[in-house]
């Protein structure tokens, strides 16, 4: 099915941006405070190509070559979804398929399956929405093959929006899961 | 108290840019787009100065009018049309302030007792009755804390002119987003003095305060992830305290400060748990494969509101907290609601409707009528939060280029814009009184 990995070894571009989330305090209890440093420093990462984050120790892999049934490079890696709703459509089946057959055959794959929704709404409630899309797509990799463990549904919500605008234009584009490898 | 009924009602008229163009420029940017048609007519009268130094700019007294301007409720008299400055009530001739229309007058003094400290003291007084309403005196207080001595001492007038607590002295935690960047900040509730408690590249969401106003909880990525945090305001000092398989999130902190509740998916579907903070004991309370989530505590700490889709859309359902069945409490109050705010009293929520047309606005739900009003006219608002007085809600407001927080009232008749340049911000949430 996929034949071409040494293509897709080619296009690695683990490029790692490695974020720092610093806390300070704002010192409205304190004289101290002002100036006072949080404890706890972590490094998150955030991937260059698609600016959401993954496991550290892990690296994006554009793969152009999976899912071109759908015909487009995003489209390849997106599903889109209606309104409110986490149904996958007829349209986005194959390229479902492609990437479910994909995991069934290579066992050491593993993806993150990251769920948005526009901007419409609370966004707790989307961030609940988003990973219902993530699980929906989900669910159809593993009746197709794919096992639990190289899947994993990160919930994004309404946070990391493609486009930009308040008109359907845009939020149809950012209703959608996206299927990012973290390992081939 | 002032009698309002014996008072001179005006319109107001506002103004837009007031007082800030002097001293910091805040990073929030606050405009009054609509009043109070009656208000009650007071005088600020410019504080007397001591010789050898200023206190700040703008002084005291200015920073008094302006939290009083901001709130809808006060005429104020112009200083130019002040026929004299008294600055002690000995001094004050009650008829001058009379044929002002005033039926306060608030006067007062700031004298340097060494360089950067200064004694202040004030009194508010009741024209028409002749007499003094309150007065305090403050000792060496620091430069910088004047600005909050100033919502200190509007406070007390709010409270003793309208007999409910002002909130002028308490603070807003938000989101801002930058170019990517995400930032948690605290401000004034007059949009001064942010201060940035945590920034990532990644989202953060949901700040909710702690009852004692000392810590927020938020939700925050951390490896990509979400998880939920407290973190001390203070220090800035923070643990993760839920970082589970699926959804981490919409923290909310029980009355008596032991408790948070939040959305977990863990267990399969996005459901609420309780979890005592000390131990990190988890209770799940709800458990339904629909979307269960934004969990808001009752003031008395019995019950919890919380959005589910278990109808077939999000609407707001009521269940206690120790759990059992669940009540479904928007009902005829349009096609979604969610993400509600209680109010002080237990006798409101604030909530986000979408009344079948015209996207989504800030509804009150008055929860004994069972009725909801809406309060905004937005098309993209959210995340509505009480002021800890119960009288002003504070949301998000998405425009064509722009996300600003906004304030209403809960008559809706006193509106305010704040806007944050250059940055989008969201997820406004009041803090309760400080103590």
């Amino acid at each position: 099915m996929i034949k071409n990995l040494t293509l897709i070894s080619a296009l690695f571009a683990g490029v790692l941006l490695a974020g720092c989330s610093t806390t300070t305090g704002p010192g409205v209890d304190s004289d101290a405070g002002s100036t006072a440093t949080g404890s706890d420093v972590y490094g998150s990462s955030s991937a260059a190509t698609s600016g959401t984050g993954m496991d550290t120790g892990f690296s994006s892999l554009p793969l152009d070559s999976i899912g071109g049934g759908a015909g487009g490079e995003i489209g390849s890696k997106t599903i889109y979804f209606d309104f409110d709703s986490y149904h996958i459509q007829a349209e986005y089946q194959p390229v479902v398929a492609v990437h479910a057959a994909y995991l069934a055959s290579n066992p050491t794959a593993r993806v993150n399956l990251q769920g948005h929704t526009d901007e419409r709404g609370s966004r707790e409630y989307n961030m609940a929405l988003g990973e219902r899309r993530g699980d929906s797509v989900a669910n159809l990799f593993l009746a197709a093959g794919a096992a639990d463990n190289q899947l994993y549904t990160v919930a994004y919500g309404e946070e990391s929006p493609v486009a930009d605008c308040h008109d359907e234009t845009c939020w149809s584009q950012n209703r959608r899961v996206v299927i990012e490898y973290t390992a081939q | 108290m002032v009698d309002r009924r014996l008072g001179v009602t005006k319109k107001l008229v506002f103004l837009v840019a007031m007082l800030w163009q002097v001293g910091v420029l805040a990073e929030l940017r606050i405009d009054i787009t609509q009043g109070v048609e009656s208000a009650i007519p007071i005088a600020v009268v410019p504080f007397a100065q001591s010789a050898q130094g200023t206190s700040a700019e703008p002084g005291i007294d200015q920073l008094v009018t302006a939290d009083l301007q901001r709130s809808g409720w006060f005429a104020l008299t112009p200083v130019e049309s002040m026929l004299n400055r008294p600055y002690k009530s000995e001094d004050v001739d009650y008829r001058d302030w009379r044929l002002l229309g005033a039926e306060a007058v608030l006067i007062g003094q700031v004298e340097m007792v060494a360089p950067d400290r200064f004694d202040v003291r004030f009194e508010l007084l009741d024209a028409v009755k002749q007499q003094r309403l309150a007065g305090a005196r403050y000792s060496s207080v620091a430069k910088s804390e004047m600005r909050r001595l100033a919502h200190v001492i509007a406070d007390q007038v709010f409270r003793q002119l309208t007999g409910i607590d002002g909130i002028f002295s308490t603070r807003i935690a938000y989101v801002t987003t930058t170019n990517g960047r995400h930032e948690l900040q605290v401000a004034d509730i007059d949009g001064y003095n942010p201060v940035g408690v945590l920034t990532s590249p990644e989202p953060i969401m949901s700040p909710s305060w702690s009852a004692n106003g000392r810590e927020l909880a938020y939700v925050a990525f951390d490896q990509g992830r979400p998880a939920v945090f407290v973190q001390e305001l203070s220090t800035g000092k923070r643990r993760k305290v839920a970082q589970f398989r699926g959804i981490n999130g919409a923290p909310s902190w029980s009355p008596n400060g032991q408790e948070l509740a939040l959305t977990l998916s863990k267990d399969g579907s996005p459901d609420i748990y309780i979890m005592q903070l000390a131990t990190g004991k988890l209770t799940r309370l709800t458990d339904h494969y629909a979307i269960d989530t934004e969990p808001a505590w009752s003031p008395d700490g019995q019950q919890l509101y919380f959005t589910s889709d278990r109808g077939g859309k999000p609407q707001i359902y009521r269940i206690s907290r120790h759990g059992g069945a669940t009540t479904r409490v928007t009902i005829n109050m349009g096609k979604y609601n969610a993400d509600a705010s209680v109010s002080p009293d237990g006798k409101y929520l604030a909530v986000v409707n979408n009344s079948g047309q015209n996207g989504y606005q800030i509804g009150l739900v008055d929860l004994q009528a069972s009725q909801l009003t809406p309060l905004s006219s937005g098309r993209l608002d959210e995340s509505p939060s009480f002021s800890p007085n119960g009288r002003l809600i504070i949301y998000t407001r998405t425009q064509a280029n722009s996300e600003s927080l906004a304030v209403v009232s809960i008559d809706a008749k006193v509106r305010q814009q704040l806007a944050l340049q250059q940055a989008k911000v969201r997820e406004p949430a009041w803090s309760p009184f400080s103590q």
